[in-house]
């Protein structure tokens, strides 16, 4: 059940997007989440989806991923827009575009009949929402997939420098981006693990009364903290004998001055992306 | 109660682009009363395979039966399942981590709560697991906080959680696994103690083939999925270069009868794989102390007429 | 240089490990988990440190490496008092640590960057890291997983990669903490295997934590801890030759020293110190 958790992971592979900086490809996703929200004070504002859809495309051909890998990512994904969707569908006031109904429900046996409504805006709203989500996920997916963690970790320490003098702790930020990135897939594990010896024991998740499930959770919640406690309290030790903190800068493994084709993409993309804010 | 695993085939995945055989026509009998140990690398099917035992994964093909239950590809309604697994207990690698209530009580007493049971009964079983797994049973001990305990007593309260439901099989899954030297010593003593007295059966999973060999009755080696080696532990044992090719190591005992056999110097089969059962089997001919020079030079001649050979 | 490298200097070159009267407690009204520890570890020795669980041998682990500061009395590696903050930076190039689960040692998903990752945090140039990255992974036999990910790789493959995190540093010591415990009896073969041989080929400093007497067997020294003090140091052959004595420091006996046992009862000449199966049947065999 867990291991499909959209929790992406770094591929090995030789690519142009493999050799492209961390900083450029995290500097343009967060480009193209800017644009979404600027493309949403337009009423039709695909164009700017769709180029994104483009590019990611792209990007994630140009990568070389498997498509059998992103589809089993994409599937979690679908499945939890799915069952969003209907209440975005209806959460919304405006003219009306069509009235589905009566659905009845019954509650303690009285009957309760319910038009449900959907509105223009509604509609409008479903669908840019699910686009922006599909679209961001795509997003992090290539950037995750085609960058080593270490690598990540850094891009957050070069760009977060220049706030190092507000006080800002660029490199803890990096060293929390690192170790998040390696330890989720083991905790996600571990949770997986966890979940079978407890239904091994007689707990219920998802069936039984509330009583029952709440210390369902209990059993996942505390075991699995105290396991967490328990591994983070080994990796400081590790990390401390490793050397960790006692020389002041550290040398960056990956990041180095940005190329011609960084400094292209990230004059080029958002051009484009403007270009066809504009003209749309 | 009697395991029996028929033609069992576990496929993850199946027709995904992610398909993964996991198990391919295993099979597997394990007598009432009697211990089976199920040896393998890590990711040769013997976690799915302990899995499979008490319905936590559904095989592709074949079936599990346990006394009147039978798990196939069909699989089981709620209640027949929720009875397979009260009957097959099984407890998980570094089981300790799954601990969670506030007193050593409570977490023993959680699966026997699930079951309705009248609360006498429940405490009782609750005491008579702990004395199972040899720990106290006292009210001081019951009210004390799992997490205080060292890391092989914690394990011990784990396999008293899984005893207190009073399942008929028990399934461990690397038992000793991380423990120290003596906490492994203490976690076999209890497994040997509850088939003594209980009559449990029992399915002990290990990567270590030399802590299986004094509790098992039979072994089942399995590599990429399917069964590598399988019968009596002395049999199995015996055969050191199938047991390398598995990608285990051989116990050290049945690698000295390994090599006291290609030298010659194994004077007959051992019949377990004991220090000593082995030291028979390796005794000079004549043992009596007056021959012991004789007995040692024979040896040497046996050594060394292999080499000239 | 600074300037304690300067006083210490053909000391440096000798990184022996001096304790001298050494005691610790967790806090002040704790119990003492070591007591009066005196020993001297010489550049080159491979020790095997022993005791059960509770003996207070991984609080001398940690002490030695740096990682906690003696109560009372001195340790000193190359001349430079472990418990000076000022030098910290020093002992740990000088030594370097590896607990039982490579799992949390191992900070990168990637087999190089893991390597690289230490000394990179250390602030090391950009061609040192992949030479010194290249040569650990050399010495520990994991040249052949550059660029996968430590997660495909087996336990022992995990912990050599965590060894070879250790060695890019280019330590004169090297602590390892149980560094088997959480591994098959296959890679716990392969473990000790590569401690011996980065003894013996790199003349590297080993003091190898365990339980496991067989694990001992092939070191130059072995140091036995009970009740936070030393209750054995010898030679294996000298502390292997006494199996009584080892039984009441609560060690358990491997199955190969059992079977010796009976068959010297026998008055067949089995050495105190052929704890593998290939040395108990050579010695049956009486190759000599």
């Amino acid at each position: 059940m867990l291991d499909s958790l959209p929790v992406g992971s770094y591929i090995p592979h030789d690519s142009v997007i493999h050799r492209l900086r961390a900083r450029t490809k995290l500097l343009l996703l967060c480009w193209l989440a800017a644009s979404f929200f600027i493309a949403n004070h337009k009423r039709f504002h695909y164009g700017v989806y769709g180029l994104a859809f483009a590019l990611l495309m792209l990007t994630m051909v140009l990568s070389g991923a498997n498509p059998g890998y992103i589809w089993r990512r994409l599937r979690v994904i679908f499945l939890l827009m799915a069952i969003s969707l209907p209440f975005l569908l209806i959460w919304t006031t405006g003219p009306t575009w069509r009235t589905f109904g009566p659905l009845v429900f019954t509650l303690d046996g009285v009957r309760i009949p319910i038009e449900v409504v959907v509105t223009y805006d509604g509609l409008w709203f479903s669908v840019s929402t699910t686009c922006i989500f599909l679209l961001l996920y795509l997003g992090t997916l290539a950037l995750s997939l085609s960058t080593t963690p270490v690598a990540l970790a850094e891009a957050i320490v070069l760009l977060l420098r220049p706030f190092r003098r507000m006080g800002l702790p660029a490199d803890e930020f990096g060293l929390m981006t690192l170790l998040a990135l390696r330890f989720v897939p083991t905790l996600v594990q571990e949770a997986n693990q966890l979940i079978k010896a407890q239904v091994s024991r007689g707990a219920e998740f998802t069936t039984g009364s509330l009583g029952a499930r709440v210390r369902g959770v209990v059993m996942l919640v505390v075991p699995l903290t105290e396991g967490a406690l328990r591994r983070a309290a080994g990796l400081a030790t590790a990390l401390e004998a490793r050397g960790y903190g006692v020389t002041g800068e550290a040398t960056l493994l990956h990041e180095g001055r940005l190329r011609a084709l960084d400094w292209a993409l990230l004059i080029l993309v958002p051009l484009i992306t403007v270009a066809v804010y504009w003209y749309l | 109660m009697t395991i029996l695993v028929d033609h069992l085939t576990v496929i993850y995945h199946p027709g995904s682009p992610l398909e993964r055989v996991a198990l391919r026509n295993v099979n597997l009998r394990v007598e009432d009363g009697s211990c089976a140990a199920i040896v393998g690398v890590t990711g040769s099917g013997k976690s799915t395979l302990a899995q499979c035992l008490n319905g936590l994964l559904t095989p592709t093909s074949g079936r599990v039966v346990v006394d009147d239950i039978e798990l196939t590809s069909r699989g089981l309604a709620g209640e027949t399942l929720r009875a397979l697994r009260r009957r097959v207990g099984l407890l998980f690698q570094f089981p300790e981590g799954q601990l969670f209530a506030p007193t050593i009580g409570a977490d023993v007493a959680y699966g026997p709560g699930q079951m309705r049971l009248k609360r006498a009964e429940v405490e009782e079983r609750t005491r008579w697991a702990l004395r199972a797994v040899a720990l106290p049973d006292d009210d001081a001990f019951l009210a004390r906080s799992p997490f205080a305990l060292s890391g092989g007593q914690r394990r011990r309260v784990a396999l008293a959680g899984v005893l207190a439901m009073r399942p008929g099989i028990v399934v461990l899954d690397e038992p000793s696994a991380g423990l120290d030297a003596e906490a492994r010593e203490e976690i076999y003593a209890t497994l040997r103690a509850l088939r003594e007295r209980e009559r449990l059966t029992l399915v002990v999973i290990s990567h270590d083939m030399a802590e299986v060999a004094a509790l098992a009755e039979t072994v089942l080696a399995l590599r990429d999925g399917q069964t590598a080696l399988a019968g009596p532990t002395a049999a199995v044992f015996r055969q050191t270069e199938a047991i390398e090719a598995a990608g285990l190591l051989p116990p050290p005992l049945a690698q000295v009868a390994a090599l006291a056999r290609a030298r010659g110097l194994l004077r007959a089969e051992p019949t377990s794989f004991t220090a000593e059962a082995l030291a028979e089997a390796l005794r000079p001919a004549s043992s009596a102390p007056q021959g012991r020079d004789g007995a040692h030079s024979a040896t040497l001649d046996r050594g060394d007429g292999r080499h000239a050979g | 240089m600074t300037d304690a490298g300067a006083t210490a200097g053909a000391a440096s070159m000798r990184a022996d490990i001096i304790i001298e009267g050494m005691s610790y407690r967790y806090s002040e009204t704790s119990g003492a988990a070591l007591s009066d520890v005196s020993l001297t570890i010489q550049q080159g020795e491979y020790v095997a440190l022993l005791g059960h669980n509770g003996s207070g041998k991984s609080t001398l682990a940690r002490i030695i490496g740096g990682l906690a500061r003696p109560s009372a009395g001195r340790v000193t590696l190359a001349g430079l008092d472990t418990a000076e903050p000022a030098n910290r930076a020093r002992v740990r190039g000088l030594v370097g640590m590896i607990f039982s689960d490579p799992d949390n040692q191992i900070v990168a998903t990637v087999v190089e960057d893991d390597v690289g990752w230490g000394l990179a945090a250390r602030g090391f140039p950009h061609d040192v890291i992949i030479e010194r990255t290249r040569a650990a992974l050399e010495a520990v036999g994991l040249r052949h997983a550059y660029g996968r990910a430590p997660n495909e790789l087996s336990g022992g493959q995990r912990q050599r990669l965590a060894i070879a995190g250790a060695l890019a540093l280019e330590p004169s010591a090297l602590i390892a903490d149980e560094p088997t415990a959480m591994l098959d009896p296959r890679s716990r073969v392969e473990v000790s295997a590569l401690l011996r041989r980065l003894n013996r080929e790199h003349g590297l400093t080993i003091i190898h934590v365990t339980h496991l007497l067989e694990e001992a067997a092939s070191a130059h020294r072995v140091i036995a801890l009970d009740g936070g003090r030393v209750a054995l140091d010898a030679p294996p052959a000298q502390a292997f030759a006494d199996l009584g004595r080892l039984r009441a420091l609560r060690l358990v006996i491997p199955d190969v020293a059992l079977l010796a046992e009976r068959l010297r009862a026998e008055g067949l000449p089995i050495p105190a110190d052929a704890l593998s199966p290939e040395a108990l049947t050579r010695a049956l065999g009486g190759t000599r």
